[in-house]
This record gives structure tokens, sequence and C-alpha cells, in this order.
């Protein structure tokens, strides 16, 4: 008797839609712990650098050599603009240092010596500033070489040892982070400043489909079981007029949606503006205009989600099986989150860049990246591209709204074929 | 002119063939009835006839608009009332009349056909309550209310007493009979046979998506000898089993 119970449970329970969830989830931890394994292999390698030593002697002999030994030098010699020059040209090159002439005698004087330091940022996502971390680590041990070799030389020749004997550097510090200058800030904490971007945009935008979307196929859903649907196609109303009064509807709610999560997000913003960074005064801050722009591709992209849901919807029989059906939507935001969150666009490889522009859902996750920037033309090109997509797709459903498809099922009249 | 014509409707699915090349026609003052056993085809030739389903053959015309090259013409002659129509569950009754007031007419036709709509429904202060709190037949008088406050010149009603307790199903029946004028016309399909008998004009029963018999439900019965409507289709579906078993040949 108990096992009959148990055979009734799990029948009841392993539903299609419950196998499915279980698969989304395997993929997706799979994919995030493909994702780490990156991160860690790329924390494995040396760093590619530039270095300008003007200053003679032997500490700055000392410092050449550690620096070959845990790095990889793109450049070694006396031109600051052929070092960046060449560090530019590597894409992996991070950041050139610059020791001018006179280093070790300010040092031996009991001055800190100035370390010049212009830092490349190719992107703000988690997995782009992995090797500027590595190089902030190899500076601190270059310090401690640098205060090796002042004890070293105290102990030979004799002399003051300098209250800077410990923390013997001070780093003067740029970024050059795509066309702007950030003056005074590392990658890392320009990262920090950015994590918001980073995170929380892709994380809010995947929720705001998978809810505006999880709507309309519901709306569909429920329409077919509780036989609504029939009694609306027999109105006298084109059939194109009642797709887009789903959809906008679904879109009202949804741009609602979007209009708090703006106006949150402003204040989410503007926290970090009233901490320790200006965001204004790095020029990373966002305008009025900027922030519309982000309202627009995240509504064009949201319109692309739910006319891919209401597609989906058509094949929904009933709520359950609509409840099945988000869960394309939901792997199809969840790639660009997870991708945009650990890479930037300009970072990726370009089949990933060609992924990423493909599924309209990851133009708002880099929108407001891009607008920091000051990059509009991919910003209005992903709406534009996600506006076009969506009207192919409209298109569709109105001329499967005018087929048989809707009320015998796509699925079914397949098989019966 | 017959404010339906049916001619030669064929229906398939893949190859199944559902309605099997049918005619009938309905004048203006009549209330007509399919009734055959499940899967015979009815549902299925309603909508075609509603616009729902395209046609695989022959030629469904309403109120003179053929169905597959008018179908929004057809659209504002018909009103369709599917078997077990459901309803919006968050509206009230009266926001759901007003919800399909919304698709026809001018303002105040609307206005009209809403109170039309309360005074068929006849719901009384209930018609402001949410339809999820309506029992199944208050949720059938609102949805039958919804199909013929319209006033359409042909309302198509499939199974328009299903799952109702005899009170409802009678009141529901009340309500047909009288939505029927001279320029309108109800077709409907039926199981249930003494509401056949009560409520139609002519009928015509469906087997295997063909109609084998059709007539006034009087005429019927003197031509089977037959008391009442059950019988002359039990009578005929054993004819048909029959026509059906191999080596039987078919009319």
């Amino acid at each position: 008797m108990l096992m009959n119970l148990v055979k009734k449970e799990i029948k009841e329970l392993l539903t299609p839609s419950t196998v499915a969830v279980i698969v989304v989830i395997t993929i997706l931890f799979g994919s995030m712990g493909k994702l780490i394994g990156a991160a860690k292999d790329e924390a494995k390698k040396k760093p590619s650098i530039a270095v300008v030593i003007r200053d003679k002697g032997p500490l700055a002999d000392r410092m050449r050599a550690f620096l070959r030994l845990k790095t990889i030098l793109v450049y070694d010699g006396d031109s600051r603009e052929k070092g960046f020059a060449a560090l530019k040209k590597n894409d992996k090159g991070v950041a050139l240092l610059i020791i001018e002439p006179g280093f070790e005698q300010a040092l031996r004087e009991g001055r800190p010596g100035l370390v010049h330091v212009e830092w490349i940022m190719r992107g703000a996502g988690l997995m782009d500033t992995i090797s500027s971390g590595i190089l902030e680590k190899t500076f601190q041990d270059l310090n401690k070489v640098i205060s090796a070799h002042l004890l070293d030389s105290a102990r030979a020749h004799g002399g003051i040892i300098s209250a800077h004997v410990l923390n013997p550097t001070v780093k003067i510090e740029n970024t050059t982070y795509k066309k702007k200058r950030i003056p005074a800030l590392s990658p890392n904490k320009i990262a920090q400043v950015l994590v918001s971007q980073s995170i929380a945009i892709p994380v809010a935008v995947m929720l705001i489909i998978m809810l505006g979307g999880s709507m309309v196929i519901t709306s569909m859903g429920l329409e077919k079981e509780n036989k609504t649907l029939e009694t609306l196609l027999t109105m006298p109303v084109p059939r194109s007029t009642i797709v887009l009064g789903k959809i906008m509807g679904s879109a009202a709610v949804g741009l609602f949606m979007a209009a708090f999560y703006m106006v949150g997000f402003k204040f989410y913003i503007n926290s970090f503006e009233a901490g320790t960074v200006d965001l204004a005064m790095l020029g990373l801050d966002l305008t009025i205009f900027d922030y519309v722009l982000v309202g627009v591709s995240l509504f064009s992209s949201l319109l692309f989600g739910l006319s891919i849901a209401m597609l989906l919807g058509i094949m929904a029989k009933d709520y359950k099986s609509a409840q099945v059906l988000t869960y394309p939507i939901m792997g199809l935001a969840m790639i660009p989150m997870f991708l945009t969150m650990y890479r930037d666009f300009d970072t990726v490889a370009p089949a990933v860049k060609a992924v990423l522009f493909i599924i309209p859902f990851s133009h708002p996750m880099m929108a407001m990246r891009h607008l920091t920037l000051d990059n509009y033309l991919l910003v209005t090109l992903g709406i534009g591209y996600s506006l076009a997509v969506t009207a192919v797709l409209i298109a569709v459903i109105v001329k499967i709204f005018k087929t048989d498809k809707l009320i015998t099922g796509i699925m079914r009249v397949n098989r019966r074929a | 002119m017959h404010l339906l014509e049916v001619s030669g409707l064929t229906k398939s699915y893949g190859k199944t063939t559902a309605v099997k090349s049918i005619d009938f026609h309905i004048p203006a003052g009549e209330i007509f009835g399919l009734i055959g056993p499940n899967g015979a085809g009815k549902t299925t030739t309603l909508r075609v006839i509603s616009t729902l389903l395209s046609q695989s053959g022959g030629t469904v015309t309403v109120c003179g608009h053929r169905v597959d090259k008018e179908p929004h013409e057809v659209r504002k002659a018909i009103s369709y009332l599917p078997e077990e129509a459901g309803v919006y569950k968050n509206l009230r009754g009266l926001e759901y009349l007003e919800f399909i007031a919304g698709f026809h007419g001018t303002r105040s036709e609307r206005a009209k056909m809403v109170e039309d709509g309360i005074s068929i429904a006849g719901l009384g202060d209930r018609i402001r309550d949410k339809v999820s709190t309506y029992s199944k037949g208050m949720t059938r008088r609102l949805v039958i209310a919804r199909a013929l406050m319209t006033r359409p010149s042909l309302a198509i009603l499939d199974e328009p007493t299903s799952g109702l307790d005899v009170v409802n199903a009678h009141e529901v029946r009340n309500i047909i009979k009288r939505s029927v004028s001279e320029e309108r016309a109800v077709l409907l399909s039926s199981h249930n046979m003494l509401e056949v008998d009560y409520l139609c004009d002519r009928i015509a029963l469906v087997a295997s998506g063909r109609i084998v018999e059709a007539g006034t439900p009087g005429g019927l019965k003197e031509k089977y000898g037959c008391t009442n409507i059950e019988e002359i289709f039990m009578r005929i579906m054993e004819t048909e089993s029959h026509a059906d078993e191999p080596g039987q040949k078919r009319d």
C-alpha cells in the first residue's frame, strides 16, 4: 500500500516541468563552474606589462629582474609613448610602469619613491579585472624587493633606515578605460564602483523579462484553459489587434515595472556617488538622457521577450503547460546575464560577441556600461535590432493567429500529421 | 435569403477527416440543432462557421459573407458560445459584459447591449461581483447573456446547457427561445434530446462527420414512428454502426 502511494506521488511530482527545472539548474551550475574554472586559469597567468625604468643603478636592475620573473614584459625601454603603444597593441597588456631617474636616490634620502602606473582597463566584467588584480599583488611584492634592497644597502654601506622602508613607494596611477582616462584610480577600484552595473543590472533585467514573459505565457495558457480565447477570436476585431493588445498590455505593466526599477536604480547609483568615489568627477556618471536610453533599451528588449513569450504561449494547452514554456525564455535571458556579468562586450571572443548581440536581452544588460563610456552606437543599434526582431515576431504571431493552430494546437497537429 | 448556408463542408486534420461534405441551411427566425455522439464533428462544424477553423473543402456563407473570404464581416454577424466557455476570473460580471460590448457598435449601442446583457443574465446585484465568486450556473447565464446581448444575426451555441442543473438549464433554454426573432437565428449543438425537441425548429443528426438525418422534430418522429428524439437518435445510431461494419455498403 505504501509503495502504491509512493509511486503515485512520484508520478504526480516528476512532471515534464519539474524535470525541465532540474535540467535548467544543472546546465546553469555547469556553466557557472566553467566560468569559475576559466577565472582560475586566468589567475594563474602572468600579467603582461610594459616598463620604462629610467633610473639607473642596482635597485633598478633588481626591480627589472624581479618584473621579468613575475610578468611578461611586452616593452622594456626608455620611451613612455612607445611603452604605452606596445601595451595597447598587446590585447592582454595590463599596465605601463614608469620609474623616473632619481628613484633610488629619493629612497636613500628618506623620501618615498614614486612609481607611475598607467593602467589599461579592457572591461568591467568580473573576469576582466583578474590580471590587474594579479599585478596589484606583484606591485606589493615589488615593494618587498625594494625594502629588502634598502635594508641590504643600509647594512652594507651604513646609513639611515628610513621610516618608509617597509612601504617605500607611492603609486601615482591613472587608468585608460576604452577612450576615457580616469585619474587616480586602478581598474580594480573602478570595477568596484561599476560592480552594480556588472551584477545588479543583468540580474534585474533578467527578472523583469522573466516576469513579463511569464505574464504573457500564463495569459495565453489561461485563455485556452478557461476557453476565453475562442470567444475573443470570434469578436469582430482584427487578429493583429488582439496580438498587439496582449503584448501592449503586458508591456505597459513591464514598463511600469521598468520605470520603478530605474528610479530605484538611480538611488542605488547615487549611493556610490555620495561615497568615496565621485562618478561624475571621474566622468563615469550617466545623464538623464542616458537613463532614458537605458529605459528604451530595456523596453525594446521587453517587447521582444513578450513577443517570444506569446509565440511560446500559442503552444500552451493550459496554465500548467504554460509554466513549462517559460523555461526557454529563462535560458535565453540567463546566457547574456552570466556573460555580461563576467565579461565586457569588447573583451569577449567574436563568436560570443555575436551571440550576445543576437540575443536582444543582452542589450539592456550592457546598455549602462556602454553609456558610461559614451558608446551610444551600440546602445542604439541594440534598440533598433530588438525592435526589428520584435516586429518580425509579431508578424509571425499574427500569421499563426489567422490559422487553425491556435485552436488545434501546433504540437498536436504535427503529431497527428 | 438564408442566414447560414453550409454546402459540401469538409474539415480534415492531417489524415483524419472530422467533417465530411455536409450541407444544411438556416433561415431567419429558426433554431437549428446539430445532434450527435461525441466526436461526430458537431463542434468542428460550429468552429468553422465561427471562423475559428478553416474549412478543407466546401463553402460556408453567413448573411451573404463567406467565412473563408470575409471572416471579419462574418464575425460581425455571429456570436459564438463555446462549450464550457469561461470568463476572465478577475473581472466582475458587469465588467465582462462591458468588455465584450466594447467590440461592437457605437457608444450608445454598447450601453444598450450591456443593459440587455444584465437583463438576460438575470443575476441581480451579483452582476457587480467578481466572476470568480459565481457558481457554474451563474457563469453560464453570464456567457449566454454575452452571446445574445449583441443581437447577432446568427447565434452559435455549443452545448449551451452543458453541466447545468435542471433549474438553470430550463432558464437558459427559455433565454435562447426568447432570443430568436424574424431577423435572427440560432444554431446549437446538444447531447440533450429533450432540449433539442423543446428548442429546435429543425435538427440534423451528425455521425462520423456526416449528416445522416435532418428534419423537424415532429416530422422525424412521424417518419420513424417514435415518441421522442432520443429513440430516433438511438435507432439511427444503430443503423449507422451496422453501416460502418466491414462489408456493408453506405448510401
